[in-house]
């Protein structure tokens, strides 16, 4: 059976080379067909194996037709862009698997069955998908955000392909480890030659921004509303860039709140800290602003499809995204470069991270930079290790051993890592910008809840000086830390 | 003779119910072979017509049986898959059905039916697994696929849950499930399975399993 795998995989190579000279092709096609006219007719020869019955190029697979049932607003021709195939093209098993695969992960409807049937001539067939349309969806979801950390969605309304062209919308209330937010979501995965996508959203968040003082942790809650779009372009396999707009209102909070006492008698947990008591780059930025914030975005993604204890095998990951933010005194422009990279190790994955990030001087706190927490630092919490206002440069980096613990038939279940972490950051504004390169290491634990996604939960210990008094970190999330 | 009989009765009529029969199990037979538990299956209306349909068209289609042996009390003891992947030589005119590496080839259709109507010596676990006065039975499930899926199928890459699509570039990761499909699939005490027809054997002791190594 594995043999005869083989062959057809090799059989398909053949066809796709052949397809760039079509007289050699058809010349041994017919040859074949005339070998075959003549076996048939020689029924003791036909029970032989011979080279001749089975001639590589003869044993090419094309697809005549896709037909579609089930669907009564979804036409052939979106189908025919989501699965990428055309009309008298070589196909085989994999590729078939594949492109319904492809169909079905970009939520077009509800159910994709699919089977096929015999074309008018030998080796072409039809592919038949039998497909239920979406209708309105009440779902649950999990993630998180660069910005954010980790969310959970309790509820969301969403009603997909709504037109038949493939469209997502949704209406989704987000509760995270630091903010809420109502989102409503309309976005295009698939345009124009099938290489351009769209979205846009509505937006009204409200984020609880963690920043440290004389030992103790604050909240400072920043809230924004507005609209947003992106347009982005696929380049090849790997690349792709995007453009986007935001339109937003930004409302900073009169006064912060304590989440941790200071151990000074100061502040105890809980209590409001009033607005004169604010630090300086907050105090500034109290009340409403409007802002415009333009972004481009280019990625970088060869991360092998293929993984072992829940990570990529091989391939990088790697981005590089600018801002530019217009907002009266505080317009600034922000660049972040951000690469990952996998390897297949003796039992494992290792998996890196490189991040480096600059904003201008005259960036609003809440746009500046932050280090420690799950997603740069993991001994130190989130935000301790800036200033209250934030910094204007900062890079960190992450070292990742991942390792299966348990597993079933659909791959890893539970997976073990360890890390070590380190990073720095300083404000070019600040009397003292640099203060020193901060490390920890420490080990986590991932879990794969197949109706959410990975959970996990990182332990840390600082190897450098804290500036809180915390021996370990303990971070929760949802999804890979990277 | 057992053998025979099958060819007899699928001659008769059973090529007529075929046609419009839903592939399903219709018995299951445990049985012993040395230190191995095995079972009998018997099936009706495999291959299907669309499984038939691709694979005249000249794909690949399978049958996954998954078979289980469980106690008094329901739980799993001990047990394994077998994926049967049949396909047609458009140029041969021979179906063939693999297994683990293996081929059968069969000249016809009702060679391949019959093959497929009553699988025998199915490895189910070691009889090590059963007490001499504990009841048993054997718990058979069988998934059917038009088009087989592929062996290699990368399924860590996406989150088991059912997945809606996330855009690009984004700034964040998001996974989500519809709640209906989420009630449905606890309501019905599956985690991550698939559909499939389950069947049951009668119950039955260590002692009263026939020996079929000669």
């Amino acid at each position: 059976m594995n043999q005869r795998r083989t062959q057809t995989l090799n059989t398909s190579a053949t066809g796709r080379t052949n397809r760039r000279g079509l007289r050699p092709l058809r010349l041994r096609r017919f040859l074949v067909w005339v070998l075959l006219g003549l076996l048939s007719q020689a029924p003791a020869l036909a029970q032989t194996d011979g080279p001749a019955i089975s001639p590589q190029t003869a044993r090419t697979l094309y697809l005549s037709e896709v037909q579609l049932t089930g669907a009564t607003r979804t036409p052939l021709a979106t189908v025919y862009r989501h699965l990428d195939l055309v009309p008298g093209q070589p196909i085989d098993q994999t590729q078939l698997v594949d492109a319904v695969d492809r169909l079905r992960s970009r939520g077009l409807f509800k159910s994709v069955e699919f089977y096929t049937r015999p074309g008018e001539q030998r080796g072409h067939l039809i592919l038949v998908l039998e497909v239920e349309e979406q209708g309105l969806d009440f779902r649950w979801a999990a993630g998180n955000t660069d910005l954010d950390g980790w969310y959970l969605v309790p509820a969301m309304l969403a009603y997909d392909n709504a037109l038949g062209k493939g469209r997502l919308l949704d209406l989704q209330w987000r509760v995270g480890f630091r903010h809420t937010a109502l989102l409503l979501r309309y976005a295009q995965p698939t345009a124009g030659d099938g290489r351009d996508y769209w979205g846009t959203q509505v937006h009204f968040k409200s984020t609880d921004r963690p920043y440290f003082s004389d030992g103790a942790e604050y909240r400072h809650v920043v809230g924004t509303g507005g609209g947003s779009g992106v347009f982005g372009r696929r380049f090849g396999d790997h690349n792709l860039a995007e453009i986007g707009l935001i339109i937003e209102s930004v409302d900073v909070a009169e006064v912060s709140t304590t989440h941790t006492s200071n151990g000074e008698g100061s502040y105890g947990e809980e209590v409001v800290v009033p607005t004169e008591d604010l630090p300086d780059p907050i105090r500034d930025v109290v009340g409403r602003d409007g802002r415009a914030i333009l972004t481009l975005d280019w990625q970088h993604d060869t991360r092998a499809k293929l993984k072992r204890a829940g990570s990529p095998v091989s391939g990088i990951w790697g981005r590089v995204k600018g801002r530019f933010v217009a907002q009266d005194k505080y317009s600034h422009v922000g660049l972040q470069a951000d690469l990952r990279a996998f390897k297949e190790a003796p039992g494992g994955v290792l998996a890196a991270r490189m991040r480096g990030a600059w904003v201008g001087e005259s960036a609003a706190f809440y746009d500046r930079l932050y280090l420690g927490g799950m997603y740069s630092v993991r001994g130190f919490p989130t935000h301790s290790l800036s200033a209250p206002g934030g910094d204007t440069w900062l890079w960190s980096g992450s070292l990742e051993y991942r390792s299966r613990i348990l597993g079933d038939n659909k791959g890893t279940k539970l997976a073990g890592l360890f890390f070590l972490d380190a990073g720095a950051s300083g404000a070019s504004d600040a009397d003292d910008p640099y203060v020193g390169v901060a490390s920890s290491a420490g080990y986590g634990l991932r879990m794969r809840v197949w109706w959410l996604d990975w959970i996990g939960v990182d332990v840390g210990f600082p190897l450098t000086a804290r500036p809180v008094d915390m021996r370990f970190q303990v971070n929760a999330s949802i999804g890979w830390s990277f | 003779m057992r053998r025979t009989a099958a060819v007899l009765w699928l001659t008769c009529w059973g090529l007529v119910a075929w046609a419009d029969e839903a592939p399903r199990l219709v018995d299951v037979t445990p049985s012993r072979m040395g230190d191995q538990v095995v079972c009998r299956l018997q099936t009706v209306g495999v291959p299907g017509e669309k499984q038939l349909q691709s694979m005249r068209s000249g794909l690949e289609s399978a049958v996954e049986l998954t078979l289980a042996v469980v106690d008094e009390n329901e739980k799993f003891l001990g047990g394994r898959s077998v994926s049967l992947r049949m396909a047609f030589d458009l140029w041969e005119e021979v179906f063939s059905v693999g297994q683990n590496g293996e081929e059968r080839r069969f000249q016809s259709l009702a060679d391949l039916q019959v093959y497929l109507s009553d699988l025998t010596h199915l490895s189910v676990g070691p009889a090590a697994l059963l007490k001499p006065d504990g009841r048993y039975r054997i718990k058979a499930q069988l998934v059917v696929h038009a088009i087989a899926p592929d062996e290699q199928k990368r399924v860590e890459d996406v989150i088991a849950g059912e997945q809606r699509p996330r855009r690009e570039g984004q700034d964040q990761q998001e996974a989500s499930v519809s709640l209906g499909r989420l009630i449905r699939l606890f309501y019905k005490g599956g985690g991550e399975g698939q559909d499939g027809q389950e069947l049951l054997s009668g119950w039955f002791t260590v002692g009263e399993l026939a020996d079929e190594t000669h």
